[in-house]
């Protein structure tokens, strides 16, 4: 058959090539705001990695026109010189060309000449590998933690007895050294601006580093396919100047502004199985660790039954800059959303398909205690942060309020410790925990030698010893670690006239 | 697959056999099958985080005589392929049983191994150590008990020719199970307390008493009819087979019984 | 041989048996290649449907046509089946129809081993894609990465589809290696020595020694993650003290060999279009050999290339990179010698031309783009972003699939004694290349702008908008281009005659000596193969006299008397169907659905009868 303008097809092919090199070249150009882009370097590390790129992408381009080059011009200048007869397909009135089977001489040239180039850039790429693994020698890094987990991340500062997630903040200029770790699955630590990225292998500890030249905020991003949301594990790297830092270090070792609310009891009842708030306490980076692994092994090991899972520690929500692992803005309306409904958000979160509340769907909370929860975690901000002035009186508030009787304490705690989104007072009814009606008709005889006022102490202490039949273990928060012992005592004997 | 077509009789590019060529690229490639289970194994030394480790449980001279006994098939192997190449078949074949046999009492120390360790308290389940011991002995079993049913299949097809022979065949059968069945009962005797030892190594004995004789007895020439024949069929290719299942099992012997069987609790 | 007689239930086929039974029961290497051909394309319709999806859902940020877990499902069914399902057997299916022809021989080795490959892979395939079906595809990657795919992160079944599918896919490959291996040493026509064989068959047979040896490493594997998943062993349970790394290590052991398995084939399709449209012998053609050989042999030594994130330390990751970027000097040689063959041609350019030269092209950007993720500080900026599905569809779709397209219309006047329309060719061409650029060129942009992998979806505002609309227009054009394929070849079977002659392109090599379609039995007479390209000097004798392949000294074979009689073919056999059905039934009974165990054992029962019957077959020819 005919082949009509075979000319044309190879001038087209030419076209076609130039067309969609000329595509790119608009795509590059046209986007204006790239803040995943390894071409921005922010950082030594991030710095050192590109320069290899481009050392690499020149010596690759050059081949590339030389070797395209060649193809092209040979496909057009041997082009067969016939003029097919109609007719007579694929006649060939050319003679053969000269039968050419090589040349040995050629043969070492192409194979030492590439060999040669690259050696160039095995040289630069075996400093940078080892230039990118370390820190500078003199310099002094800050030491953190990042543990990735299903579907977020743990930043961990173990000098300074920091808990924090999603939100990493680092001084400028001063290397940051980071050992990854992970629970779950595996997941990669990427800020595309200022670092490659490192695995988090479970079982495995990995590490890297990288410095940050301008404050600013980096965005990053879960690398390694990690299950179903993994499109949503991103975090924030916040960069600011040492002193800025420095602040931030020990308004996160400061208490909140305020410690009590309507929302605080509803935290207590729904979130504080999975998520702590207080790790602004001394000696609470120690307890948050170990917590946190219980939470895990817990989920681990009977996901079924388990009604918690490792979560995000909450310490100072309120100064953070974005939720649900760098999916929103950390706005009112933003987090009220999150909490009623964070698979709309995030498909596939734990928070939805373990806590207790969340079972069947949206959050089983009417519209104002969604909202008493979301302004309770956005009123988390540390004592003096930001303007300074109102800061102290809710504090003080809460501290002179007097007791006529322990009863009356205890009933202040249940309501506001959170006891009473569980338990309810009437008989029979079942909100997630027991009902708290006749309490003291059933307690004397619950465990022997237990009197009805010890086993109440007992259960409130150690949840998980004393479970009733048909409750499921691990649900209790252990509320007992906020409380004195007279405040349990009193929480006790207010327990003790519910009738 | 056994008799498996070529397109050309006789004539190949190498003069060698096509399903000869087979094999040895089979084998080729069965070694990179236990490699994979024995570098996973050697990798994973020294991991397990809770016990029976291997130097609690490995028991060194019992796995020899099993080693020995697996060694003794390959000679009875080849024993059996030298007799069907001289055209003596029925005496090649008799050879064969045994070697199915020798085999199948490996088999039975592997049985016996599995249920003591199960016994103890190891599974694949518990560890580590478990869990890549018994995949890699577990999968070189398999491939053992596969060249025996080969085996055997070739024996019985000329030795299974009378009556008197096809019950001499079962009786080596029942008498290489009833030995097994002995070795394992020294291992349930805390479960059956009144149980001696001593009984336990009789039924052992009597088994193995029983093999000897069968097969014995088949051998002698009233069941030997004269058949001279130079055709070896798959023999020479199920001895390939068998003689690459026994060195992996030297191999799977060095690396768990010799080099890691003092391995305990790992230095953390 | 035997004194067992063994029962046959259905009556022996015979080889004058056809239609639907005449497919089912044949050994024919030609049949099986068609068989390999047909289906890899329908599942290359699947996979490319799945394509479609991945593109549809990922042209608009914040895309909501896949939910997140039907997407994993998605892009792990669209890598497995593309690898698996697509261009290994469309390989396959060129190794079926031109092994026998190029070496002369009337059928490959093992025929019944031959089919029964075949039949395993189909049910294995289907095996694979029935998880749809139960709404469990697999969904943790072509990779499986552990612990992702440990029972307590995957508790469904989707991921034991897939282990149990590639095991069979597996068994399938393994058959075929052995089968290809013996036939490419052993059944050379007399006078065809090693250093005579067409690039194509040394390629082939690079490509089968890696399957033969890459394999059982991930058979290893998967049997390794199976018992994790369905028994309680701890290989790669990080709180038992398993190492997810190991699979790591397992999986690209056998992955780089398989990237190659899937690259050389095409290498050997190029390598004999470009020297036929060029009319001269192949360039450099011991450097061509010997450089697939030694890509075969240091695709053994690169795999943690695939890991330089993992944090294997700084001095793993030095030696891997170096052995990665050595790599890419065997390849250039190739490349070189590609050129090397056009120059000074007499080139004759139609669609199979085309198709090989797009492939040099678009090999070279994969290649070169391979280079820059060879260096791991530059990698890690790369690893698990567009970037590298930018890079691996440049030599996977740009390399493999255009390579055998060109193939393709290289032989199909030999397949099918018609022609493709080459009008129509070249529309499937321009716009199968141009669409390809459009849809695959965007993602280099993509990754380094730092869009990783494997997301579901992706914000707004990231810059990322664009380039993603553009690559889901060209994906949709690449549709149309397969669309247009199809037509040709349905146009070719209704449309053009049967005009092809036993030679049409002037070609070099022994199946172009045979008519076409060729007969049942190939060659009438085996032929005596005196040089390299040996049809051609026997066309064009006074070309010999300055050939590298040497004359042969080989004494001229017993005659044949050409009567056809004389020509006993195998008979046809319906034990490799059964055989792989039962394997495939067998292992799918190990997916632990309700009753499974029943499942399991019937396909024990049809295992095993058809392995003995296939053992008692007796076998004619």
């Amino acid at each position: 058959m005919e082949i009509p303008h075979k000319f044309m097809i190879t001038k087209k092919l030419l076209k076609y090539l130039s067309l969609s090199s000329l595509i790119a070249i608009l795509l590059l150009s046209c986007s204006p705001h790239h803040e995943q882009s390894t071409f921005t370097n922010a950082g030594p590390v991030a710095q050192a990695q590109s320069e290899l790129f481009y050392l690499m992408f020149w010596i690759a381009g050059i081949i590339f026109v030389l070797v395209q080059g060649a193809l092209i011009f040979a496909l057009l200048n041997f082009r067969r010189k016939e003029h097919p007869i109609p007719g007579s397909d694929f006649k060939l009135p050319d003679i053969p060309p000269k039968q050419v089977h090589g040349n040995t001489k050629l043969e070492i040239l192409w194979t030492i000449i590439p060999a040669l180039i690259l050696v160039a850039i095995a040289v630069p790429t075996v400093q940078t590998i080892y230039s990118t693994y370390e820190p500078p020698e003199d310099s002094d890094p800050l030491e953190i933690v990042a543990m990735g987990h299903q579907w977020w991340w743990e930043f961990r500062y173990p000098d300074e007895g920091i808990v924090t997630a999603n939100e990493l903040r680092v001084p400028t200029n001063r290397p940051v050294k980071v050992t990854l770790q992970s629970q779950d699955v595996i997941h990669s630590f990427w800020i595309p601006q200022v670092a490659g990225k490192k695995d988090t292998v479970p079982g495995n500890t990995n590490q890297m580093w990288f410095q940050v030249d301008e404050p600013g905020n980096y965005s990053g991003q879960c690398a390694e396919f990690c299950g179903v949301a993994h499109a949503r594990m991103r975090f924030r790297v916040i960069a600011e100047d040492e002193a800025d830092f420095n602040v931030w270090l020990n308004a996160m070792k400061t208490p909140p502004k305020t410690t009590s609310s309507e929302g605080y009891g509803l935290f207590l009842a729904h979130c504080s199985m999975c998520h702590s708030i207080d790790s602004y306490m001394n000696e609470s980076y120690e307890k948050e660790i170990t917590v946190q692994d219980d939470r895990w092994a817990d989920w681990f090991h009977n996901q079924e039954e388990s009604a918690r899972v490792s979560a995000p520690n909450l310490t100072h929500l309120g100064i953070r800059t974005m939720l649900a692992a760098g999916q929103k803005d950390m706005t009112r309306e933003n987090l009220i959303a999150w909490i009623k409904d964070p698979s709309d958000i995030k498909q596939g979160t734990r928070m939805q398909s373990v806590a207790t509340v969340y079972q069947g769907g949206a959050a089983k909370l009417k519209e104002h205690e969604v909202e008493a929860i979301a302004d309770y975690l956005l009123s988390q901000i540390p004592d003096g942060w930001g303007s300074v002035s109102t800061s102290t009186e809710s504090l003080e508030e809460a501290e002179v309020m007097v007791w006529n009787t322990p009863e009356e304490h205890g009933e202040y705690l249940f309501v506001n410790q959170g006891c009473s989104g569980c338990h309810s007072l009437n008989e029979d009814e079942v909100i997630v925990g027991p009902s708290m009606y006749g309490l003291i008709d059933r307690s004397g005889s619950k465990v022997e030698g237990l009197s009805a006022e010890e086993y109440i102490y007992q259960s409130i202490t150690y949840p998980n010893e004393y479970i009733v039949d048909g409750y499921a273990a691990n649900v209790m928060p252990q509320i007992f670690i906020n409380l004195s012992e007279e405040e349990l005592n009193a929480l006790v004997s207010y327990l003790i006239t519910i009738k | 697959m056994s008799n498996v077509a070529t397109t050309e009789d006789h004539y190949t590019s190498t003069g060698v056999d096509n399903r000869k060529l087979m094999m040895w690229i089979f084998l080729g490639s069965d070694c990179l099958f236990f490699g994979a289970f024995i570098s996973t194994y050697l990798v994973y030394r020294n991991r397990s985080l809770a016990g029976p480790y291997p130097n609690e449980i490995l028991d060194i001279p019992i796995t020899t005589v099993s080693t020995f006994v697996l060694l003794m098939s390959s000679l009875a192997m080849v024993m059996g392929l030298s007799y069907v190449q001289q055209g003596r078949q029925v005496l090649g074949r008799y050879w064969t049983l045994a070697t199915a046999l020798l085999g199948m009492v490996f088999l039975g120390f592997q049985v016996y191994e599995f249920s003591h360790f199960a016994h103890i308290g190891l599974t694949p389940r518990t560890n580590i150590f478990g869990t890549t011991f018994f995949t890699m002995t577990g999968f070189h079993g398999a491939h053992v008990t596969f060249g025996v049913l080969w085996l055997l299949i070739f024996a019985y097809s000329r030795l299974a020719i009378s009556f008197k022979n096809k019950m001499l065949i079962v009786a080596s059968f029942i008498s290489v199970v009833v030995a097994m069945a002995g070795l394992m009962m020294t291992e349930t005797l805390d479960v059956i307390p009144h149980m001696p030892f001593s009984i336990a190594m009789a039924v052992t004995a009597i088994g193995l008493i029983g093999t000897i004789t069968s097969l014995y007895l088949l051998k002698s020439p009233d069941t030997q009819p004269e058949i001279v024949s130079k055709e070896e069929g798959n023999l020479e290719l199920a001895g390939l087979y068998w003689h690459f299942v026994d060195i992996v099992w030297i191999v799977i012997f060095t690396v768990v019984y010799l080099v890691s069987a003092k391995d305990g609790a790992p230095l953390l | 041989m035997t004194t067992i007689s063994y029962p046959t239930f259905i009556r022996r086929p015979n080889e004058y048996v056809s239609g639907i039974w005449g497919w089912l029961t044949t050994v024919d290497h030609k049949k099986i290649g068609t068989m390999y051909g047909v289906t890899a394309f329908l599942w290359f319709l699947v996979g490319g449907i799945e394509a479609l999806l991945i593109r549809l859902q990922l042209a608009r940020p914040e895309g909501t046509i896949l939910s997140p877990e039907v997407y994993n499902q998605v892009f792990t069914m669209h890598g497995t089946t593309m690898i698996f399902l697509v261009v290994m057997p469309l390989s396959a299916a060129f190794f079926n129809w031109i092994v026998p022809l190029q070496i002369g021989a009337r059928d490959v080795a093992f025929p019944r081993l031959n089919a029964f490959s075949f039949w395993a892979f189909l049910f294995g395939g289907i095996l694979l894609n029935l998880s749809w079906l139960t709404g469990d595809a697999p969904n943790a990657g072509w990779f499986a990465y552990a612990p992702n795919t440990e029972p307590q992160f995957n508790p469904r079944n989707g991921v034991t589809y897939w282990i149990l599918g590639l095991q069979i896919l597996g068994i399938a490959s393994l058959a075929a290696g052995f089968n290809f291996l013996t036939t490419i040493i052993n059944m050379r026509a007399p006078g065809m020595s090693f250093m005579k064989m067409p690039v194509f068959i040394w390629m082939t047979a690079v490509v089968n020694v890696l399957i033969v040896l890459a394999f059982p490493i991930i058979t290893v594997a998967l049997i390794q993650l199976q018992f994790d998943r369905l028994y309680g062993t701890h290989f790669f349970n990080p709180t038992m003290g398993g190492d997810p790394v190991m699979w790591q290590h397992m999986f690209w052991l056998f992955g780089h060999p398989e990237v190659y398995i899937l690259i050389l084939p095409a290498m050997g399709i190029v390598s004999e279009v470009l020297p036929t449209f060029s009319r001269k012998p192949i360039y450099g053609y011991s450097f061509i050999v010997f450089s697939g050989i030694a890509i075969g042999f240091l695709g053994w030594f690169v795999w943690s290339h695939h890991m330089f994130t993992v944090g294997l330390g700084p001095a793993a990751n030095a030696a891997f990179s170096v052995s990665t970027m050595a790599i890419a000097i065997p390849t250039g040689v190739k490349i070189f010698n590609w050129i090397g063959t056009l120059w000074g041609g007499s080139i004759k350019i139609n669609t199979a031309l085309l198709f090989s030269v797009a492939f040099i092209g678009m090999f070279v950007i994969g290649g070169l783009s391979g280079v820059t993720h060879a260096s791991p500080p530059s990698d890690a900026q790369q690893q698990d972003t567009y970037y590298v599905v930018a890079h691996f569809h440049y030599v996977l779709f740009g390399g493999s699939l255009l390579g055998l397209w060109s193939g393709v219309y290289y032989w199909w006047p030999k397949f099918t004694g018609r022609f493709l329309n080459e009008k129509i060719g070249l529309w499937h061409f321009g716009i199968v290349f141009f669409a390809f650029n459009l849809t695959f060129f965007p993602m280099h942009w993509l990754g380094l702008d730092g869009m990783p992998r494997r997301v579901a979806t992706y914000p707004e505002g990231m810059g990322w908008d664009i380039s993603n609309l553009v690559s889901t227009i060209g994906s949709l054009m690449l549709g149309v281009g397969v669309l247009v394929f199809l037509y040709n070849v349905v146009y070719s079977n209704l449309r053009m005659p049967k005009t092809a002659s036993n030679d049409p392109w002037d070609g070099r090599t022994l199946e172009w000596s045979i008519p076409s379609p060729p007969p049942h039995y190939n060659f009438d007479v085996i032929p005596d193969v005196k040089y390299r390209d040996d049809f051609w000097y026997t066309k064009y004798p006074e070309l010999a006299h300055n050939t590298h392949g040497g004359g042969s000294d080989l004494e001229s074979q017993e005659d044949h008397d050409g009567d056809h009689a004389d020509i006993h073919m195998p008979d046809p056999s319906y034990y490799p169907l059964f055989l792989g059905l039962g394997l495939a039934v067998m292992l799918g009974g190990f997916i632990p659905f309700t009753g499974h165990w029943v499942v399991c054992a019937v396909g024990l029962i049809i295992f095993i009868w058809s392995f003995l019957g296939w053992s008692y077959e007796p076998v004619n020819g």
